[in-house]
């Protein structure tokens, strides 16, 4: 064999190779858009098949009976006030990592970014406990402490990382203007830090609406509950059939999505930042 | 002679509220952990007795411990090397510009996106006895390969690894297509003079330049293996059937909230925390190595 005929094969082997993993992907979306639109017994007939009719009664059902409605605003409230908490908390800490001498320095930033790589798993027995006792159980509070803490140390990372590629002259001048610390970071640090922001912003949103760990054991009244605890809860209630499940899986996914489109940079560019997720 | 390293006082204010955090969330639980895992539990509440290692030994001597344990080492051995051979393919061939490398970009990151579990009932679903992969298998004749993949306990945990391998092939090509875009072109070019067919570049050029980033992804995503599938376990097996696709962490989860038995639950969640604290150890080793993570 050539090796000409031999490049052209190998070029074959590896377009059958991605077209079918982007039929899986394709076929991924497409099973749950025309699988959510069907009737239980349309489903019986068909997996492939599109619905017979633009049928929005699983939608309906899982909105109102399932009260995907309430666990989406759960998860945007808890969502967004832990981020906003982890942005002050990591940009001040980031801050005294980038530009200040201090003790202890490397091993305290170690053991805060270590703390990324533990499962929730390792703490939610001792939390679980002491959050029933200080009443912190099934509160938004308590929970969002604890997405605070999960997502600071990739915060902290990202933002020390970043922090620490701005030239050192523009902090220098700016302290020859006499700016004073909080001045400097609030006026020329951050400004040159948006896009780390938003990417962190957007991750760590995306940990929020993902997670179930902490939904399952701490949220488990039906009225706090998340988004992903309340899909979940679809596989095993009677009410649900099989297409609700994807009707409520649609429209979790939906926003995510949507956030993507928009955001796509920024989302990849945070995920790839030194090789950490 | 020494010189005196002036040290700035007010890093302590900056400091202060993710300390507070940290301790309260992560340093206040582990060192409970390690507590609860020697002590006697007595109801809710664990005791001041001192139980040595017995909760250790309940947990070992449990007749699944080691099935798990090595449940674990397949869902490694063979999700690492398969997500890292396909996405060396993927950002390869994305890096040479295949016909369609543009959609394929686009495409094979979108599987990252999507939910876990969202992930998972879609694969649940796929490989269900009667879902589209079993039937298509059914319609081209290759019945022999119909499985039921979550009802067999010898293929429960595969079924796991696929979907875990789906989700995460994209994220490793994004990451190796970033540090391809940094390698001399010119090693490909003279490749490529050389008459070294794509099997040959990929082996012989690009798995040398991306060395250090594939061995940081394998001990992340090592890492990640161990610690973070409580989303996909929960959704898809429950650990399921028997313990054929229970982990460790999973365990932790069946012990203290199944099993409502707290002690040897924190004796697995310290087992997890040791097994996971060599390999951060490895990673930040390594990644200091790469020169990645330095502090000013």
């Amino acid at each position: 064999m050539s090796e000409k005929t031999k490049s052209i094969l190998i070029k074959i082997f590896v377009q059958i190779l991605f077209v079918l993993f982007s039929i899986t992907i394709l076929f991924a979306f497409y099973y749950l858009i025309v699988n959510s639109l069907k009737t239980e017994h349309e489903f019986a007939l068909s997996q492939f098949s599109l619905p017979d009719s633009f049928n929005l009664e699983n939608i309906k059902n899982v909105w109102t009976r399932g009260n995907i409605n309430i666990a989406m605003k759960n998860s945007l409230i808890i969502g967004v006030s832990s981020g906003v908490i982890t942005l002050l908390v990591s940009v001040l800490a980031a801050y005294a990592f980038s530009y200040l001498k201090f003790k202890l320095k490397r091993i305290l930033y170690f053991a805060i970014i270590s703390t990324m790589y533990f499962s929730p798993m390792i703490l939610v027995l001792p939390l679980f406990l002491q959050f029933v006792e200080m009443g912190l159980h099934n509160t938004y509070i308590g929970t969002i402490a604890i997405f605070t803490a999960i997502k600071l140390a990739f915060s902290v990372f990202l933002l020390t990382t970043y922090f620490n590629a701005i030239p050192i002259e523009v902090i220098e001048a700016a302290t020859i203007d006499g700016s004073s610390r909080l001045g400097i970071l609030k006026n020329v640090i951050l400004p040159l830090s948006v896009p780390a922001i938003l990417s962190l912003m957007l991750l760590n949103f995306y940990t929020v609406w993902n997670d179930l760990l902490i939904g399952v054991l701490f949220m488990q009244k039906p009225e706090i509950r998340t988004i992903m605890v309340a899909i979940s809860l679809f596989k095993s209630k009677d009410f649900s059939t099989v297409t609700n499940i994807f009707a409520a899986s649609l429209i979790a996914t939906i926003p995510i999505m949507i956030l993507y489109g928009f955001t796509q940079k920024y989302f990849v560019k945070g995920m790839t930042l030194g090789s950490v997720k | 002679m020494l010189k005196k390293v002036k040290y700035d006082k007010s890093a302590f204010l900056f400091l202060l509220p993710a300390v507070i955090i940290i301790l309260f969330i992560y340093a206040n639980p582990l060192v409970k952990i390690f507590w609860y895992s020697v002590v006697n539990w007595d109801g809710l509440q664990p005791t001041t007795e001192f139980s040595g290692a017995s909760n250790f030994i309940t947990v070992i001597s449990n007749k699944y411990f080691f099935e798990i344990l090595f449940n674990n080492l397949i869902v490694i051995i063979i999700t690492i090397p398969a997500v890292i051979l396909f996405a060396l393919f993927c950002s390869q061939f994305i890096y040479l510009r295949i016909f369609g490398y543009k959609i394929y970009q686009y495409l094979f990151f979108l599987p990252v996106i999507i939910p876990n579990v969202v992930a998972a009932i879609i694969w649940t679903f796929f490989l269900h006895p009667t879902g589209p992969i079993n039937t298509i298998f059914t319609k081209i004749g290759l019945d022999f390969l119909v499985v039921d993949w979550f009802g067999n306990p010898r293929f429960a945990i595969y079924g796991l690894i696929i979907t875990i391998i789906w989700k995460e092939v994209g994220f490793a090509t994004i990451l190796f297509l970033a540090r391809l875009s940094g390698v001399d072109p010119s090693l490909y070019d003279s490749a490529k003079i050389d008459g070294a067919n794509d099997f040959q570049t990929i082996r012989y050029i690009t798995i040398p330049q991306l060395k250090g980033v594939i061995r940081l992804f394998a001990i992340i995503q090592m890492i990640g293996l161990l610690n973070f599938l409580f989303g996909y376990i929960y959704i898809m097996t429950r650990g399921g059937p028997g313990y054929s696709s229970t982990l460790l962490e999973y365990f932790v989860y069946i012990y203290a909230f199944t099993f409502k038995k707290l002690g040897p639950a924190n004796a697995v969640a310290v087992i997890l925390f040791g097994i996971t604290f060599i390999f951060v150890l490895l990673y930040f080793w390594l990644s200091r190595s790469e020169g990645e993570g330095e502090l000013n």
